[in-house]
């Protein structure tokens, strides 16, 4: 993996571990200085190992979650990585006809075969050259009965096996190419598997000039030549024959033809990405039209094209710099006299060319802009496909891309895990509150106070760091194994596992770092104690704020301001008069970072104002602006944030007016967090949408949903920790009841809810980790179950779709049907045939008054369907123009009764952006229209092409969107669907119909029926899937990811399991002498335990049932938000899920307190009484 | 045994050891106290009247001899017995109050009903009862933090008679509160000695607290020194 959230890997680690390192040595420096210190800070850890040992594993876990994360996304990547270049060996670069060859077919004539050759034969940076054709048929083995359709078979010039890397049979023996004979083929493992072949076996290539026989030569190894090759959707299949070229030729009736010539750069297999790039430069150089660039350059040079080109590339503000200055380079070009080898290379780059061509046609030389289009699409003669850079290109992004994934969704667990790490460190000073109001009350300073927590603190960090980088290794060794099951069988990939060492420095730094900054905060907040509450050791009450004067915050304010040139002036003039100085200059150094300055300042601002903010008017006065601001911007994000800020703000303005009366303290608690977090539960409880008519359509995405997690929990938290009795309320009557337990519950329901931080800290962690469990069960449960209790909504209520060879078109389906073997037309009730092509599109203008901003044709396949489809597809319409129907079945009469009518699919709306991101090339998008809008729309026109502006533009009128549940099958979800008279517009030779939809009749079933019609059409090379199969393992493939996910998250638990450890242990301590007195007034050592029992499953119940409730709560808005989109989806609670996650919360939460709860029960009264 | 005696020590041993340190607490001590009697134990630090009012009450175990309570032997009681023989027949009162901080006074009060298995209505009315008699009607919602220290040993003695036990331990009880509230303690303890009958075995090393027992038991380096009726009777 090289980049995450597009910072470079190696840069990334570099940087990380330079802070650490400054971070490490800052706290160095400070421990040799104070020595002292750092004996009382470590002499704290081997006292109590239990203790210590729960808090390293409460640290560890934001370490473990980044270390998987990471190592995730380099497992996919590097597996990606090494399957490509398994598959590629040798393959650096392929050179075959232009996209969408202009004559009409993939295969270059012997006259292209020769100027390949002549330009690479003396390359000397090339040392292979394999021509060759790659076409797919059915391969059957008579002698064991098996048929394998679509086989990948390889035509090899046996002459051309220089620079590639030999064929390898089974048992190592090396097959050259050159004895391959001509009735003979070779079979890779995976084929041979599947056709259950071995070495002399005779099989029959079906192609569609007969059935033709081959003895298998050997079984070679899956690699190299006879490996797969990653097309542009992904991996490949992984079964591949081998026959020589003149074989291929000759049954295809392609003599002295090849689809592709594929080129070894010099070296291994290894990637050369410097030198492949020189040489696919100087092909695509080679392979451009002289005479056409000529004559482009002739036709920008007139009139003013080339000015038109550079106020564009000038004036326009969305381009992308790289284009820009590429944009400038080809003005500069223009304005010379002659084509240069770099004007043909800026040409003969596709986005280049387009986006003058798109500045040409704003600037309304139409004439200009057909002539160039027309002299473009001839430009490039070959195309030259540098396919291993590529690949490992898509091996990285996808492993960024997991790795996003499951970083963001550790998110939550690494939130929880940092207030874990808060509250651990709260609780320690609340120990120590004696000790260290005694140590300030003599003298200590409160930075010294900070030091001592920093260096126990870093102690803990570094162990677990350490820890949480081992124990991350172990998370994503079991996260790929899981990964490894869920990868089909029959697609060519194969999960390796594989950590790079910067993933682990980044994750080890991360995780320290986060944990040593919260140390530094929380050891900061515990040094502002007051001393003489302190020493009197109320517990929780020790910190209070002693805010100094406006002026001297002011004045600090100003120094932060000023950073460290501030600094640096207090330490000359510490030098002047004799005192430490070198520190300072550290920490000027350090401030000198642009980010801590900022930090500095931040913090000193917050400062200045901080007290009026408890005030609650200056904080809904700023709640009010940011929502405002935020509604400006369109973000859900700022508003939601501004709106619960001022509820925030009104809570506490309301406990200022409460605390005038004669109210005591708890009650005006009670009374103003409550109207604070009522206020808050409401406002993120209400639907997504239920604000629009105040806020208008605001813009929110993944941080919503964190927010949301982050807002309810903390409402419900604060509503709850202070409404204990009516919460607990039920409980209390019905075990109250059964006699002994009720002094158990009375202490173990009281102690919790007295120490309502840690206590409402470690209830916010367990409800936002099943909070976040909770949602993921339900959207994943109504999307498998809107898809599979409705199969015709993805399916089209067709049982079997099948798909056959271009080249082996069938004249008359029925007809054939009716003639197969094992098939009877009574057997199918529909059969609708259609054909699949190539275009480009773009939407005509203006709609609905708007302009259409992005000019360019895009790509967008063209599927032609007949009437049977359009008379029988039950597949439904997201949006649709009711002035051509008011029904789904009326709109796609309406398409059949009118070939110039279309309907789109769903992936073509706004908000699902596809993976490269917009560019040339990309795919065409609907403006005007979002996949949530209303149902009904305004039919619009889209302006459809042959590939690369070939053949004067058709156009058709979108009168519908199909169901988003449609694109499962569908290419990609992408497409438009049109009549068939279309097809003479947009192709210059006859367009076969290559796909099949059938409807069965009820006396047959499709898993009978799919195999028959295989081996029927063999000859035409079918291949016929049972919809309803692929839907039920698409729908199981997503489920095993979001399992998995779940799983992930999981994890999150682990910190909610180990923080209730670390409580009850601290109570243990704690509370020794109220154990004693207990013990003396006559509780039971069993009832002792029973009350640490019931205070952990109190609080982790508490959690899981808030979790639970407000996970329903957002699940239930998101699938009404998600209604807009998709439709049909039902909440419905998992039941099963639900119950394993209480079970797995709950149980571990119980194991995770037998162990205090024991030693609670084992303390002994009399000596606990004596113990102060 | 004679009926009146209601604890009956033995010989009662007890040795302290940590590594190689062995502390002699307790050396042999006989000791007997009546029923309704008010007994000081006294003596100057480390001379182990803690340590005494720990074994006779079942908090300690003892090394050899033997504790007679209403004439059974606590030594050989399973802890759960006696457990709930001290919910139900002791009540202790401690220098440092042992509230529960995160219980009202009301409900620390109740604590002893509710283990005893008092229904939940009784033992709220007990318990105000028992403050009143205090002298903290009005109090029973505060949190011990809220109270004085005279304030919370009265709610700890509230506590301690509130299951009207047999016998009532005090070890030090005014030991933490200045002289005012230490009389209006030692007051209301004798006060309730009188009315109510209970036995008191009060630890202390002050006078005063010895000066309004029945009978004041002076001990030494873990030996009865002196065991005689109190001056004042």
């Amino acid at each position: 993996m090289e980049k995450l959230f597009a910072i470079p890997m190696g840069g990334l680690a570099a940087g990380m571990a330079i802070a650490l390192i400054l971070a490490v040595g800052t706290v160095g420096v400070l421990a040799i200085r104070n020595p002292v210190l750092v004996k009382i800070a470590v002499r704290n850890i081997p006292r109590r190992r239990a203790q210590s040992v729960l808090i390293v594993i409460g640290l560890m876990l934001s370490t473990t979650i980044i270390t998987a994360s990471l190592v995730v996304g380099d497992t996919i990547s590097s597996s990606i990585r090494q399957t490509a270049l398994n598959g590629l060996r040798n393959t650096d670069i392929t050179v075959g006809s232009p996209l969408f060859a202009a004559f009409g077919d993939d295969y270059l004539s012997a006259d292209l075969l020769a100027q390949v050759h002549a330009v690479v034969d003396d390359d000397p940076r090339i040392d292979g050259v394999m021509p060759q054709i790659r076409d797919t048929f059915p391969i059957v083995n008579p002698r064991a009965s098996r048929t394998e359709v679509g086989t990948s078979v390889i035509g090899l010039d046996t002459a051309a096996q220089a620079g590639f890397a030999e064929l390898r049979s089974l048992d190592g023996e090396v097959v050259p190419l050159d004895s391959l004979g001509q009735g003979e083929i070779l079979l890779n493992e995976d084929l041979a598997e599947e056709l259950d072949a071995r070495t002399g076996d005779v099989v029959l290539l079906v192609a569609s000039t007969g059935r033709h026989e081959l003895t298998v030569r050997a079984v070679v190894e899956s690699r190299g030549l006879a490996g797969s090759r990653p097309g542009f959707q992904g991996p490949g299949s992984p079964a591949v024959a081998i026959v020589a070229l003149r074989v291929l030729q000759r049954l295809l009736d392609r003599e002295g033809q090849v689809d592709q010539v594929e080129i070894s750069i010099r070296g291994d297999a290894r990637p050369d990405r410097k030198l492949s790039d020189e040489v696919t430069k100087d092909l695509r150089l080679a392979f451009t039209d002289r005479e056409v660039a000529r004559e482009i350059f002739q036709l920008l040079r007139a009139g003013d094209a080339v000015d038109a080109i550079d106020s564009y590339a000038v004036s326009n503000p969305d381009l992308r710099k790289s284009l820009k200055l590429d944009l400038e380079e080809l003005v500069a070009e223009l304005r010379k006299d002659t084509v240069s080898d770099d004007l043909r290379s800026l040409l003969a780059d596709n986005e280049v060319a387009a986006t003058a061509v798109l500045a040409l046609e704003e600037a309304g030389m139409r004439e200009t802009v057909v002539q160039a289009i027309a002299l473009l699409s001839r430009l490039e003669t070959l195309r030259v496909d540098d396919i291993k850079s590529r690949v490992l290109d898509i091996a990285n992004l996808v492993g960024s891309f997991f790795t996003s994934i499951f970083a963001i969704l550790g998110s939550f667990s690494i939130m929880v895990g940092l207030l874990l790490i808060f509250l651990v460190f709260v609780m320690l000073a609340a120990a120590r509150s004696t000790e260290m109001g005694i140590a300030r009350a003599v003298g200590t300073k409160r930075g010294q106070l900070v030091q001592t927590f920093v260096f126990e603190g870093t102690v803990y960090a570094v162990a677990a760091s350490l820890a949480g980088t081992i124990l991350g290794i172990l998370a994503s060794l079991a996260l790929v194994q899981v990964l490894t099951t869920i990868v089909p069988e029959d697609v060519d990939f194969t999960i390796r596992y594989n950590i790079q060492f910067r993933s682990l420095v980044v994750a080890f730094s991360a995780g320290m770092l986060i944990t040593l900054l919260t140390v530094v905060i929380s050891a900061y907040r515990v040094s502002r104690l007051n001393i003489a509450v302190a020493i009197r050791g109320l517990r929780e009450e020790f910190v209070t704020s002693e805010t100094p004067p406006l002026f001297n915050r002011a004045v600090r304010l100003g120094q932060a301001i000023l950073g460290p040139l501030y600094l640096l002036y207090r330490a000359w003039t510490a030098m002047r008069r004799g005192y430490g100085w070198r520190l300072t200059v550290v920490a000027a150094l350090a401030t000198a970072i642009p980010l801590v300055w900022l930090a500095r300042v931040a913090v000193a601002a917050y400062q200045v104002v901080s007290p009026y903010l408890g005030l609650g008017w200056p904080v809904a006065i700023l709640g009010i602006l940011i929502a405002i601001w935020g509604m400006g911007l369109d973000s859900a994000a700022l508003f939601s944030i501004g709106a619960s800020a001022l509820f925030i703000g009104i809570g506490l303005f309301v406990r200022v007016i409460l605390r005038r009366t004669t109210l005591r303290e708890e009650v005006v608690s009670r009374i103003s967090y409550t109207v604070m977090g009522v206020l808050l539960l409401s406002f993120w409880s209400l639907p997504f949408d239920a604000l629009e008519s105040l806020t208008g359509e605001l813009n929110g995405d993944f941080e919503m949903f964190f927010l949301s997690g982050a807002f309810l929990v903390a409402a419900a938290v604060w509503i709850v920790m202070h409404n204990t009795e009516l919460v607990l309320w039920p409980l209390i009557q019905t075990v109250g009841r059964f006699g002994r337990l009720r002094p158990v519950l009375a202490t173990a329901i009281a102690y919790p809810m007295a120490a309502k931080f840690r206590t409402g800290l470690t209830l916010a962690m367990f409800a936002l980790i099943i909070f976040t469990l909770m949602v993921f069960a339900v959207i994943n449960r109504a999307f498998s179950n809107t898809i599979l209790n409705d199969p015709d909504r993805a399916t089209g209520g067709y049982e079997i779709s099948a798909t056959i060879s271009r080249d082996r078109p069938i004249d008359d389906i029925e007809a054939a049907i009716a003639e197969a073997p094992g098939l009877s037309l009574d057997d199918f009730a529909v059969i609708a045939a259609s054909a699949e092509l190539p275009a480009e599109a773009r939407q005509a203008g203006p709609y609905l008054g708007e302009e259409i901003e992005d000019r360019r044709f895009r790509r967008l396949g063209v599927h032609t369907v007949g009437e049977p489809f359009l008379k029988t597809n039950l597949f439904q319409l997201s949006h649709f123009d009711t002035a051509f129907g008011s029904t789904d079945r009326e709109i796609w009469e309406a398409l059949a009764a009118d070939s110039s009518l279309a309907v789109v699919d769903a992936g073509v709306l706004g908000g699902n952006d596809d993976f490269g991101g917009a560019g040339f090339g990309s795919r065409f998008r609907v403006q005007g229209i979002g996949v949530r809008d209303d149902e009904e729309i305004e039919a619009f026109t889209v302006e459809l092409r042959p590939p690369l502006g070939t053949g004067e533009p058709v156009t058709r009128t979108v009168i519908a969107i199909i169901d988003p549940a449609a694109s499962v099958f569908s290419n990609g979800g992408s497409m438009i669907h049109t009549g068939a008279s279309i097809l003479g517009d947009l192709a210059t030779r006859p367009v076969p119909l290559t796909r099949y939809d059938f409807r069965l009749s009820e006396s047959v079933r499709a898993e009978d029926v799919a195999p028959t019609l295989e081996t029927a059409f063999l000859d035409y090379n079918m291949e016929a899937r049972v919809n309803e199969e692929e839907l039920r393992e698409s729908v199981s493939f997503n489920q095993a990811f979001n399992q998995l996910f779940q799983g992930f998250m999981g994890l999150g638990l682990l910190v909610g399991v180990a923080s209730l450890g670390v409580m009850s242990f601290r109570a243990v301590v704690e509370r020794r002498q109220a154990i004693g007195l207990l013990r003396a007034i006559g509780f039971k050592s069993r009832m002792i335990q029973a009350q640490f029992l019931i205070e952990s499953s109190l609080i982790a119940l508490l959690g899981i049932v808030l979790g639970l409730a407000l996970g329903s709560l957002v699940s239930w808005n998101l699938l009404n938000d998600l209604n807009k989109e998709f439709g049909g989806l039902t909440f419905s609670v998992p039941w099963l899920t639900v119950a394993i996650i209480v079970a797995v919360a709950y149980t571990f939460s119980l194991l995770m307190a037998i162990w205090p709860a024991r030693q609670a029960a084992q303390i002994f009264p009399a000596e606990a009484l004596r113990y102060e | 045994m004679d009926d009146d005696v209601i604890i009956k020590a033995t010989g009662i041993q007890k040795t302290y050891r940590s590594r190689s340190v062995a502390v002699h607490a307790l050396r042999g001590i006989d000791l007997e106290v009546r029923k309704g009697e008010m007994v000081a134990v006294m003596g100057p630090s480390g001379c182990g009247k803690t340590t005494l009012l720990n074994c006779l009450s079942g908090l300690d175990s003892i090394d050899s001899g033997s504790v007679l309570i209403a004439g059974r032997s606590i030594a050989q009681m399973p802890d759960d017995a006696l457990s709930e023989y001290r919910a139900k027949s002791m009540g202790f009162v401690f220098q440092l109050y042992n509230l529960l901080p995160v219980l009202s006074a009301q409900e620390n009060v109740e604590m002893p009903l509710l283990i005893s298995g008092v229904p939940t209505r009784r033992a709220r009315e007990l318990a105000r009862e028992h403050l009143a008699q205090v002298g903290l009607a009005d109090w029973g919602d505060h949190k011990p933090a809220e109270l004085s220290g005279g304030e919370q040993q009265r709610v700890a003695i509230a506590r301690a008679l509130v299951n009207e036990p047999e016998i009532v331990w005090a070890d030090e009880p005014t030991g933490n509160l200045d002289s005012e509230n230490a009389r209006e303690v030692m007051d209301l303890l004798c006060r309730l000695n009188r009315e109510n009958g209970q036995t008191f075995v009060l630890v202390s090393h002050s006078s005063d607290v010895g000066a309004r027992a029945n009978r004041v038991v002076r001990m030494r380096d873990g030996l009865i020194e002196q065991d005689g009726v109190a001056a004042h009777e």
